[in-house]
């Protein structure tokens, strides 16, 4: 079975809302790596479909998680999902979680050390401009001081 | 396929609600950490921040700030050391304000203390000069 077909399984039966924390587990392992394998066109298409499936509700459902691994793995999904380089319409996922209320879980993983790292990235991911990116050309050109430090950040070289 | 303008607007209430959470501060903390990593992604959390609420109109600015009903002395001590603070965050020297440890921020408070001394001291000077002038020869 391939990683799509996964993917629609764990859309389907809903596992990363699912009350068995190995279900929750499976999910997200299966969501990580389907992320961590996409760019471009195929990005998009899954930013769409996680959308559309309602994803970011679990997601940041996932976030106040008892497991610590579930909820890093949560925070990097989320960052990832918020970067460009993933999803060109990834504002349309950051308005989804603001929707679902992630502001205000994602910042209490700031006061944990064991999460802060990737709830900063997530963050800075979430707080990016799309409009200062460099592949919008036409837009307003940042001047050098107030350009944003990663204009088109990714988590993915930090996860083993 | 490219953002409206609406949208892109939307996202920004993510740096809003930075702000309005109170999370800035921990940001600011954050980005002096011993982890590299950490240090580095609350440092771009707030440049990217600072980007939005620095193109934000001046009265949505403003309805960001916490709402605070009781009355503010106008010569707190901890009004100097805030401003200090706020101009560091809203005008630049972003790297000047990673390494805004402990013991510069003692420094400072110290500095704007003997300042703030040093300017009453320059008034009554003045004062006694203009009340008591020398008579002529």
């Amino acid at each position: 079975m391939g990683l799509d077909e996964l993917l629609v399984i764990v859309l389907q039966q809903n596992l990363l809302g699912s009350p068995s924390a190995d279900e929750r587990a499976e999910g997200l392992g299966i969501l990580m790596e389907k992320v961590s394998v996409t760019y471009g066109a195929a990005g998009s298409s899954l930013g769409h479909l996680l959308r559309a499936s309602g994803v970011p509700v679990p997601l940041t459902a996932l976030l106040s998680d008892v497991d610590l691994a579930m909820r890093n793995q949560a925070l990097w999904i989320i960052g990832n999902l918020c970067s460009d380089s993933v999803d060109v319409d990834s504002a349309l996922t950051k308005q989804a979680l603001m929707a679902a209320g992630a502001d205000k879980v994602l910042f209490r993983c700031l006061d944990e050390e064991a999460t802060l790292e990737l709830a900063c990235a997530a963050l800075q991911n979430l707080c990016q401009d799309p409009r200062w990116a460099p592949r919008h050309p036409r837009s307003r050109q940042p001047a050098p001081l107030r350009a944003p430090a990663a204009a088109r950040p990714s988590l993915r070289p930090a996860w083993p | 396929m490219a953002l409206s303008v609406a949208v892109a607007w939307r996202v920004h209430r993510w740096a809003e609600q930075t702000v309005r959470l109170g999370a800035v501060a921990r940001l600011s903390e954050l980005a002096a950490h011993g982890s590299e990593n950490t240090k580095k992604y609350a440092a771009g959390a707030l440049r990217n921040m600072q980007v939005r609420l620095l193109e934000m109109p001046p009265d949505q600015l403003k309805a960001l700030t916490p709402k605070d009903d009781k009355p503010k002395p106008m010569f707190s001590r901890e009004s100097p050391l805030n401003q200090a603070r706020a101009l560091a965050l809203f005008h630049g020297s972003f790297a000047l304000r990673l390494s805004f440890g402990l013991g510069a921020r003692l420094r400072l408070r110290i500095r704007l203390r003997l300042k703030l001394r040093l300017r009453v001291g320059l008034r009554r000077r003045t004062a006694l000069v203009v009340t008591f002038p020398s008579l002529p020869p």
